[in-house]
């Protein structure tokens, strides 16, 4: 799995291209807590490039959902694609996180 | 068969043989897909809670391909299972960890625990083709 940071006005994105699994899962914690810590308003995490992610890398979102959402920011997951929503739809999560299709429409 | 060690590298390779099994079956996606998270997270359990996160025990794979349903057999020979305490979480609480088991039992149309054998548990799963 790899992952780029791109900064903009207020907003951290995300970028992340591959799978998202027991092993890689430590190291996209890590990166997405240091962008957390820093606070911004809002982070948008941009899944269209993953191709799998397993439990390890759903239960990542969700910490990266309570820490935004402890200092009042806003995560928005952008790009659900068809190989991973059905993971989203199993966790019964695609209420509780913000899904858009692209940046766009925000 | 085959026997791999408990290490999380070798995740990829055994999706990819379930997704193979899968298809061969008749499983289409998205359910290919589901059959491989479900034997992943079933791995992914067996490293973290019979072998304790080490990285170097066995564990065995076996696949069934039948024509009506793929069976999967996982074999450990680390600390058994405890069926009774393998629940999954309520999914009303959102939080991290848990959810593994949930995507096994939401997935897979029969999920057995098997205890009685030596060492180890022998978890045996199976999903029919066409169902859900």
């Amino acid at each position: 799995m790899e992952f780029t940071r791109e900064e903009k006005s207020g907003l951290t994105l995300v970028h992340l291209t591959g799978e998202v699994d027991m092993r890689s899962s430590p190291t996209l914690r890590k990166e997405l807590r240091e962008v957390s810590d820093t606070k911004v308003p809002r982070v948008a995490v941009d899944l269209r490039n993953v191709t799998y992610i397993d439990s390890s890398g759903i239960a990542t979102l969700i910490e990266l959902l309570k820490h935004v959402a402890h200092y009042g920011g806003k995560l928005l997951l952008v790009g659900v694609n068809d190989d991973i929503y059905p993971v989203f739809e199993l966790a019964h999560l695609t209420d509780v996180f913000e899904l858009r299709r692209d940046l766009s429409t925000d | 068969m085959l026997t791999l060690p408990s290490n999380p590298e070798h995740m990829k390779l055994v999706r990819a043989l379930v997704g193979a099994a899968a298809e061969v079956v008749g499983f289409v996606k998205p359910d290919v897909n589901c059959l491989c998270l479900a034997v992943d997270e079933a791995c992914t359990n067996v490293i973290r809670h019979a072998y304790d996160g080490d990285y170097t025990r066995p564990i065995v794979l076996e696949l069934r391909m039948l024509s009506d349903r793929l069976e999967v057999t996982l074999r450990d020979y680390g600390k058994k299972a405890d069926p009774a305490r393998i629940k999954p979480r309520e999914l009303h609480d959102i939080r991290p960890g848990g959810l593994g088991v949930h995507f096994i039992r939401e997935i897979m149309d029969e999920v057995v625990y098997d205890v009685s054998v030596d060492v180890g548990t022998e978890l045996r799963m199976m999903k029919l083709l066409g169902k859900k």
